[in-house]
């Protein structure tokens, strides 16, 4: 039998975007990466929200690696991330920053004295410039930082067991060395 | 005379607003709102896109070009953020591809009837 | 009386995988069973998912919902015709109505009688397998009759961007077209297994492929007229991948269909025949696999689920792969050569193929770059309307070109000097025409003009040789049809061009008694009130159109505010004009004290759509015309 083995070629084709799919299936392309992660953070000063000081960029420059979160009191799922971040802030060690974005000052306060302070120190960012600096689009957000430079991007609410199957790993391995 | 070169400079100014506003608005339409999957901020009116809107009349205020805005963009968001892929090494096979299949159609046709006659 | 639902539809369900699984006999040479002939167990399949699609719309219709289907698309204060639509508006109904469609299409093809036996009992084998697969795939990952655990008092409701008349008909048209497909697809791996695809081939297939053709065409018209009024951007097209997932099977059914024009007219072409058929079902099986497994991000998808992205991606590779494995070990054999020349109709529409070919390639490669650079290259890119239009625009003018040509070039042999000098008073009287359009309109650029020039030749050349006057009678030929599409795709070019050129938009923040201006026209916006709909409560603007200070018409759109499930959707106010549309759009407010309102003016809108209309028209009357030979050529 003869067979023109030109006509097989479409095969080979079927097999690799087959293949393709498959991964494509499993990877989950909502979540986006920050292509600021493995950068320098970009340089910021802000006022305080809990004092008359300043917070930027600076405070985040330490050599041992910090959470930065951005949130607002009127965002929802932020809300329901708070326990987490408290729980976090709690440990031995770590320090949670915060950005209050796009809010209200009263409102922002109330919601701290509400539902808990994680925060060393938390920024104003009344007019969400900063957040664009940052690359922020969908709050809450989360980033780890290390020397001032951006480690990791978490996007939307850090659910309680994220921060050990997550952020935990990342920051011990960065301690470690 | 001082009032007809008044004039011509007011002139002037307006029209280059008017040439700055078509700028905003076609840069608007090349970013992407990232709220609203699949939306240009010019067609979005959520907070985030109206921010975006603002810092881009800024930079074009500032005397920015189209491409050194954009950049600024793609540096904070990645390239997601621009509606036309960039043309890099990331996107040759993107725009290649349809020109290889294209030749590669032309050579079947011409060379499958060479045969025959 | 649930549970008696629950059981009659899940065997009914059985019945049909098992009926099925019996016709695909022949596609393994099994000889037993043959007492029950093809066309009685057709029509056991096709009442088994008739009577389940029909238990399923009752459910919906009385609002039962201990299913959980019911509760999680519908609300009993939900719109009659809504609780209707609801029925397929969801992942689980919408694959029910894609079987049904299978085993309808199946039913009446095993009805005709054939001369070769084998053929049809082959195709019906084929087709069942697919309706195996299928049946088998909602029976156990996406049942739509599956009880709810819980007791519901009332249920989730449809999303409210799906409520409407449109949308109710939007996916039937489009899975008659997309499902029509999978007949020829089993009909032409039938001609493969017998070696036999020659001009009776052809002949019978071809109503089947014009009819399936028409309605995918209607199915995304349907679509594309939706998106241009509900989702309120002023677009009728955003190269979406879940539109572009539609349009990939369009344009191989499109190759298709001229190829099985060709193959009956001159028994050659097969391969490319049969490469197009395998084609055009695998991308409708592609599009159905994008579109419900989740992995595109798109303001259309409604389910995700990788279990049941997995099951359709294995069947898709097997189709394709089967298919292609059979066609690469049997394409040697029904070929039969191409004895025309260079200058030929035939060459025309290989080249045209071949466009059609590429613009498929660049809708395919910029549908999944995004996907392969985040995969490979963990890095996010979107690829917007521009890149289709820089890469398609070239594409389409040589397209028209041979448009114009091909059609009337003779299937043998031809001189291009002597078409040419047969053309010469369209030529001339089109070239002035469209130069004094470019005097008169400034705006067009060179690629604009050039398709505003060919399209106008073919509308013309193609209505000259559909219709010919000879005395009084006016003499219908046999290739009505394909000139009525031609013209069609003429005029709907003209109009995408014009279009994009002359739209106008503006974006105003308003208040209660602002005059708002829009080239010459005036938008007098009176009043803003609080009105309650069926199932919502909605804002709604009342704004009066003026030209020369005469109120000409009233705008009303609206911002709905539905509470099941709770969704904000603003309802855009276009008024139609011959020559344009004046469309009003209102954007959710932000603040209290003005609404940002969007004006849009759409010219050639109508047109555009009334060049779709024709195409659909020509492929239905290609579909159904006898050939009642008045020869051309």
């Amino acid at each position: 039998m003869k067979y023109n083995y030109f006509k097989f070629i479409p095969l080979i084709f079927i097999i690799g975007f087959g293949i393709f799919f498959y991964f494509s299936l499993s990877n989950d392309t909502s979540k986006l990466s920050s292509p600021l992660i493995g950068k320098k953070l970009p340089s910021f000063t802000v006022p305080e929200l809990l004092s008359n000081g300043e917070f930027m960029d600076k405070d985040l420059g330490g050599a041992i690696p910090v959470i930065l979160n951005v949130w607002a009191s009127w965002c929802i799922p932020c809300r329901v991330e708070h326990p987490a971040l408290m729980t976090l802030a709690n440990m031995d060690e770590i320090d949670v920053y915060g950005l209050n974005y796009k809010d209200d000052e009263e409102e922002a306060k109330k919601f701290i004295d509400e539902l808990g302070n994680p925060f060393k120190k938390i920024g104003i960012d009344r007019s969400g410039r900063t957040g664009i600096d940052l690359g922020v689009y969908g709050i809450p957000e989360t980033f780890i930082i290390k020397d001032g430079h951006v480690l990791y991007k978490h996007i939307g609410p850090i659910h309680v067991n994220e921060i050990e199957e997550k952020i935990l790993p990342i920051l011990n391995k960065e301690r470690k060395q | 005379m001082k009032k007809i070169c008044l004039i011509f400079f007011l002139l002037i100014s307006t029209n280059m607003s008017i040439a700055e506003e078509n700028r905003a608005i076609n840069l608007f339409k090349e970013v992407r709102c990232l709220v609203c999957q699949g939306q240009t901020i010019h067609e979005s009116n959520a907070e985030m896109a109206e921010d975006l809107k603002e810092v881009i009349r800024e930079k074009i205020d500032q005397g920015q070009t189209d491409g050194e805005i954009k950049s600024f963009l793609i540096e904070k968001y990645g390239n997601w953020i621009i509606m036309t892929p960039p043309f890099n090494g990331l996107t040759y096979l993107l725009w290649f591809v349809p020109l290889i299949i294209l030749l590669f159609g032309i050579y079947f046709i011409l060379s499958k009837k060479n045969h025959k006659v | 009386m649930s549970t008696t639902i629950y059981y009659i539809s899940n065997i009914l369900i059985i019945i049909c995988l098992v009926s099925s699984l019996l016709q695909t006999r022949y596609l393994f040479n099994i000889n037993k069973f043959n007492n029950l002939s093809v066309s009685f167990l057709a029509t056991i399949q096709l009442f088994s998912i008739l009577i389940a699609f029909g238990l399923l719309i009752y459910l919906f219709l009385i609002s039962d919902f201990s299913f959980e289907l019911v509760y999680l698309n519908s609300h009993s204060e939900k719109p009659l015709i809504y609780k209707f639509s609801g029925v397929w508006g969801n992942h689980e109904g919408s694959m029910l109505l894609w079987i049904l469609i299978l085993v309808l299409f199946n039913f009446f093809f095993s009805l005709f009688s054939f001369k070769r036996k084998i053929f049809q009992n082959l195709t019906v084998s084929v087709q069942s397998l697919m309706i195996f697969g299928f049946t088998l795939f909602i029976l156990f990952l996406s049942n739509p009759f599956k009880l709810s655990e819980n007791n519901y008092a009332d249920g989730i409701g449809l999303n409210p961007i799906l409520q409407d008349p449109l949308l109710a008909i939007h996916p039937p048209v489009l899975y008659l077209g997309y499902v029509g497909f999978s007949l020829v697809f089993s009909f032409a791996i039938a001609g493969l297994i017998c070696k036999e695809i020659d001009k009776t081939w052809a002949s019978i297939i071809k109503p089947w492929v014009f009819i399936a053709w028409s309605f995918l065409t209607a199915g995304i018209a349907l679509g594309s007229f939706w998106a241009y009024y509900e989702l309120g951007w002023g677009g009728y097209w955003f190269w979406d991948p879940v539109e572009n997932a539609s349009l990939m099977p369009w344009l191989a059914a499109t190759a298709l269909i001229h190829c099985v024009v060709v193959l009956e007219k001159k028994n050659t072409m097969q391969s490319w025949t049969i490469v197009l058929a395998i084609m055009t079902f695998s991308l409708s099986l592609i599009g159905t696999f994008l579109v419900r497994s989740g992995i595109l991000n798109s303001v259309h998808t409604f389910a995700s689920d990788p279990g049941r992205g997995l099951f359709i991606l294995i069947f898709l590779f097997t189709v394709l792969f089967g298919s292609f494995f059979l066609f690469a070990i049997q394409s040697e054999k029904i070929n039969k050569p191409d004895l025309s020349s260079l200058v030929s109709r035939s060459t025309g529409i290989q080249i045209n193929n071949w466009l059609l070919m590429t613009i498929l390639s660049i809708v395919f490669i910029g549908t999944m770059y995004p996907l392969a650079t985040d995969l490979f290259f963990n890095q996010s890119l979107t690829v917007g309307p521009q890149y289709y239009a820089i890469t398609i625009t070239p594409l389409i003018i040589i397209f028209i070109f041979f448009m114009i040509f091909s059609p009337r070039l003779g299937w043998k042999e031809s001189k291009l000097i002597n078409l040419i000098m047969s053309m010469r008073f369209i030529l001339i009287s089109v070239l002035s025409l469209s130069f004094i359009i470019s005097l008169y309109f400034d705006l067009f650029n060179l690629s604009e003009i050039t398709i505003i020039f060919l399209s106008l030749i073919l509308v013309f050349t193609s209505l000259k040789s559909g219709f010919s006057l000879s005395g009084k009678n006016t003499i219908i030929k046999s290739n009505l049809g394909q000139n009525i599409a031609h013209a069609g795709f003429g005029i709907f070019m003209i109009a995408v061009v014009s279009n994009a050129v002359y739209s106008k938009e503006k974006i105003y923040d308003a208040k209660v008694g602002d005059s708002l201006e829009l080239s010459g026209y005036v938008f007098n916006f009176k009043k803003i009130e609080q009105v309650e709909g069926a199932n919502f409560n909605s804002l709604k603007a009342y704004i009066d159109l003026e030209k020369e200070e005469k109120t000409l018409d009233e705008f009303t759109p609206e911002i709905r505010f539905y509470s099941d499930p709770p969704t904000i959707t603003s309802e855009t106010s276009i008024i139609h004009k011959f020559f344009s549309d004046i469309y009003v759009v209102m954007n959710v407010p932000q603040n209290q004290q003005s609404v940002s309102v969007r004006l849009h003016i759409k010219p050639f809108m109508n047109i555009l759509w009334f060049g779709v209309i024709m195409i659909i028209l020509g492929g239905l009357i290609t579909a159904f015309l006898k050939r009642t030979r008045i020869d051309e050529v």
